[in-house]
């Protein structure tokens, strides 16, 4: 009976530390912070990080947990960036949080809608299909260009302050913290979602798509939830790029958008949330600081990196960095 | 727990005012003009302890997806506990009570053995529809989970993952997440599939284990094992159903013998 018990108790304490806050997880938000304060001239390339990082673990929802594959996810960005700077500049909607939450609304109804399709297929298909998704959109947004403003961009988006108070400052001091708080929301929602019972079915899509109806789980409907949810969050990010920028083209729609959130998110590691940060992060100081050595050609040393780091085979920075921890404690 | 089986319903073949656990009626599967299940009809009883038995090829599997949904069938019907549940999708068959466990593993490797099973036990409880509430608050679920690995013998393996474990022990899970989904009529393709001989036991006293409130079809190649665990045995041959009866009848019989059996050492000494 003892045994029996403290089985229980083992297999209890097991299931609990799935959930459990680690010390750890608070290092991205102090470097977050402190990155504010250590560089004030770079605090809108700041955000722009921080905007970026947030779409990275919209597509970690879907890609990391549910093993869905797609290269165009730049469509509910796009999306949430039409929607926002729209509301803003058609129809002089100014008021910041509503026209925020108005981008991921938007974003996850094209997202409910476009999954129950797209969704009942799997691997190149569904790749394929995301992709002319992404390259449709982005063709409508030219038609339309009354709206859109085609490839000229979208003028004339002024967001309101935030709360009444703060305003799109000069040096986007407001907009940083704008950007952390919503970010910090969604992944605290997301943290949530992951080690839900939930989560745990989408971690058996990932891991056995086939076996899942036999265990009575209707697999397009979680897949369905999850791809809205994720579409919801990067509509966000999407509205928060608009009205930080006060400006949108139709790049957001870009291929090469959604191919660079795919990169950062393997670059840092997919399926653990905090990939998106690494990742991100990652991909910005690669970006800039190869920029400087090179112009033009500072994507050759992204590939080259990305190139590394998946050749390893440990699921990007974090996977990698967790192997490399293991190792040591085996040895000690 | 263990209802015990009605007499009347455990050697007869049609016992009359019993509605049956599972019943196929003229289930037919095609593939590209190829008659691979042709026009079955079978009767499981309730509590039944029923084999399926025939060469490589008879369409044995195939029957199986078919009953269990996870393929189409070509035309036919099937009913559980009397109700026609031949449009039912694959998940909605196995909410009702309709399990089956795969020849080929068809778990989640990289989970532990307790994930594995909490995941079809979440399944079955409506708990996986929750977004918000940690799995690892789910005590009651946990310990279920726990129950059903200690009922099989895994309870040592409950934090493994599952491809760490060998063989043998994997193919206990494949049943312990059938399991978990607290099944009424539970179909076992080949549960010993890939087993080292002599290795099959403890699988076969977790079989031995389980409820009579439980009807289970179970198609198996191993003969020693389906005559010591089925009460009743049917013979497929190229997609049809040959004869059916006891163990003893089959073993008895020459057609059987000559078409199938016959070849086989440990039926020739039984």
């Amino acid at each position: 009976m003892h045994g029996v018990d403290s089985r229980a108790l083992q297999a209890r304490a097991y299931l609990a530390q799935r959930h459990r806050w680690r010390l750890g997880e608070a290092l991205p938000w102090a470097l977050a912070i402190a990155a504010f304060f250590a560089f004030p001239n770079s605090v809108f390339v700041g955000t722009q990080v921080l905007i970026l990082v947030l779409f990275a673990l919209s597509l970690d929802l879907i890609l990391g947990y549910a093993g869905i594959v797609t290269l165009g996810h730049a469509a509910f960005f796009g999306i949430g960036a039409y929607a926002a700077g729209g509301l803003s500049a058609h129809l002089g909607w100014n008021e910041p949080l509503s026209g925020l939450l108005f981008a991921g609304v938007c974003a996850g109804v094209i997202g409910v809608v476009s999954g129950a399709i797209l969704l009942r297929y799997h691997g190149l298909a569904l790749i394929m299909l995301t992709l002319a998704m992404g390259i449709m959109l982005q063709e409508a947004g030219n038609a339309w260009d009354s709206f859109t403003g085609g490839y000229d961009g979208l003028y004339g988006i002024k967001p309101a302050p935030l709360l009444g108070r703060f305003e799109n400052d000069l040096y986007g001091y407001h907009y940083y913290w704008y950007a952390l708080i919503v970010l910090l929301l969604m992944f605290l929602l997301s943290r949530r979602v992951v080690h839900s019972p939930f989560g745990a079915s989408l971690l058996g899509i990932r891991e056995n798509p086939a076996r899942m109806p036999a265990i009575g789980c209707a697999v397009l409907w979680r897949k369905i939830v999850v791809y809205t949810l994720s579409a919801f969050m990067a509509g966000l990010a999407g509205g928060l790029f608009a009205q930080s920028n006060a400006y949108v083209t139709l790049e957001v729609f870009s291929f090469a958008r959604s191919g660079t959130v795919l990169i950062v998110l393997i670059l840092g590691g997919t399926g653990r949330l905090y990939g998106a940060f690494l990742g991100g992060a990652i991909y910005y100081l690669l970006e800039h600081n190869l920029a400087k050595l090179s112009p033009e050609f500072w994507q050759f040393g992204v590939g080259l990196v990305l190139l590394g780091v998946v050749s390893l085979r440990h699921n990007g920075l974090l996977g990698l960095q967790e192997h490399l921890l293991q190792r040591i404690r085996r040895r000690t | 727990m263990n209802t015990p089986l009605p007499p009347a319903a455990a050697g007869a073949a049609v016992a009359p005012g019993v509605v049956p656990a599972l019943e196929t009626r003229g289930l037919r599967k095609e593939f590209r003009g190829l008659l691979a299940v042709a026009g079955v009809d079978l009767v499981l009883q309730p509590g039944t302890r029923h084999a399926l038995i025939g060469p490589n090829g008879a369409g044995k599997t195939t029957l199986v997806n078919l009953i269990s949904g996870h393929l189409k069938a070509s035309g036919g019907e099937l009913f559980l506990y009397g109700e026609n549940i031949t449009r039912r999708p694959e998940h909605r068959r196995t909410r009702l009570g309709l399990v089956r466990t795969f020849q080929i593993n068809q778990l989640f490797r990289q989970l532990t053995v307790l994930e594995n099973v909490l995941l079809a036990v979440s399944q079955r409880t409506g708990a996986s529809r929750n977004l918000w509430r940690p799995l690892g608050r789910y005590e009651a679920l946990a310990d279920e989970a726990l129950a059903i690995l200690a009922s099989v013998g895994l309870e040592d393996d409950a934090l493994r993952r599952v491809a760490e474990l060998p063989y043998g022990r994997q193919r206990l899970v494949e049943i312990a997440v059938a399991l978990g989904l607290r099944p009424r009529v539970l179909l076992l393709d080949e549960p010993t599939a890939g087993v080292p001989s002599g290795e099959s036991e403890p699988l076969l006293e977790a079989l031995r284990a389980l409820g009579r409130d439980l009807a289970i079809l179970i198609i198996e190649h191993d003969m020693e094992m389906v005559f010591r665990f089925a009460e009743r045995i049917s013979v497929m041959m190229n997609g049809s159903l040959l004869r059916e009866g006891t163990p003893a009848e089959i073993s008895a019989d020459a057609a059987v013998r000559e078409a199938y059996l016959g070849e086989d050492d440990h039926v020739r000494s039984l």
